[in-house]
């Protein structure tokens, strides 16, 4: 949706922000991280859009 | 469209042809009159995407004021280019060129959408920074300022603010803040390592830097080459259009993924 080098390095300047490592993140922490970012997202693709990726997120570590 | 940029300087010197005062030719005011009417239409479609991309945003969104803001700025140059084009045609009696401050009005518009664009980017709490080169590009971006009002000044027009000459003096200056805001707001997105957001800001740039870069043209390029200084400045402005038409696409297709996606999580 944003592009791949967008996505990319939004979840590096998160990372950055939360003084944590991008390999420290696991499959179990999609849904908060999903949530933390929705602010983010939200710039670019309104409220909605940024809850729907949230919402992918959470499908993700859904399944696993 | 990226086609147009090469093949409208041929067509315009093919329509010019031989002749030496290129404003008594027919040719030529034809080519010119109609990308002035062809700037106008492609201003018009890229005011339609940008509405369309306004929608997108609900109420609460910060987002949705930069969107509205940059709609309005579009609408006032639409109705602008629309009083322009009325005047060349002899549809609206004379009256000088004040009227051509209300596209300063609507330069003023896209001012306040790139401040609240920066100051939204700043609210996310990632660190955007600005680069040392861009102060160098800022710098070029007002010195491109200073040439136009010092060629105004060698053409003897510097303050008489109610000619073409004086309109451009203070446009330039007011392209100079929208160029520099517009080049912290590409610092930022290029930080996003590029990308679907990054192609819409870089290409706002280069509309502004073309719609900037046309006041001084129009004031210089008569100098060096009569027969094409008639034409540089509605050229440059042509650019400006395609690439806000470019850029609202652009925009629209981040976008409308997010509806795909919830059509795919939830259909109706």
């Amino acid at each position: 949706m944003l592009g791949e080098a967008t996505a990319a390095n939004l979840l590096r300047h998160y990372c950055v922000k939360m003084r944590m490592s991008v390999e420290d993140i696991h499959s179990d922490q999609l849904p908060q991280l999903a949530e933390a970012m929705r602010p983010m997202l939200a710039v670019w693709l309104g409220s909605e859009g940024a809850a729907q990726v949230a919402q992918e997120l959470r499908q993700l570590e859904a399944r696993g | 469209m990226l086609a147009s940029l090469v093949a409208l300087p041929i067509v315009y010197a093919v329509a010019v042809g031989d002749v030496s005062d290129v404003r008594t030719s027919s040719g030529a005011r034809t080519v010119v009159m109609a990308l002035t009417v062809a700037v106008l239409l492609v201003e018009m479609i890229a005011l339609a995407q940008i509405i369309r991309v306004r929608a997108m945003f609900s109420r609460g969104d910060t987002a949705r004021l930069t969107w509205t803001l940059i709609a309005s700025f579009l609408l006032v140059r639409v109705l602008c280019d629309m009083r322009l084009i009325a005047g060349f045609l002899n549809l609206f009696p004379a009256g000088g060129f004040n009227f051509l401050y209300f596209y300063t009005v609507s330069d003023l518009l896209f001012i306040a959408a790139l401040t609240t664009t920066i100051r939204l980017y700043k609210g996310t709490g990632l660190k955007f920074e600005i680069k040392p080169v861009d102060y160098l590009y800022i710098a070029g971006a007002w010195a491109m300022a200073v040439a136009t009002i010092l060629a105004a000044s060698y053409q003897g027009s510097a303050t008489n603010f109610s000619s073409v000459t004086g309109y451009r003096e203070v446009a330039v200056t007011v392209g100079g803040v929208i160029v520099s805001l517009g080049l912290v707001v590409r610092r930022y997105v290029s930080q996003m390592g590029g990308g679907a957001v990054a192609r819409v800001w870089n290409t706002v740039v280069i509309a502004s830097v073309a719609r900037d870069a046309s006041h001084l043209a129009s004031l210089l390029v008569p100098i060096w080459s009569p027969r094409y200084g008639f034409f540089v400045d509605i050229y440059l402005r042509w650019i400006f259009a395609i690439c806000w038409a470019l850029a609202a696409t652009y925009q629209l297709e981040i976008i409308p993924r997010a509806a795909v996606l919830r059509e795919e999580v939830s259909p109706a």
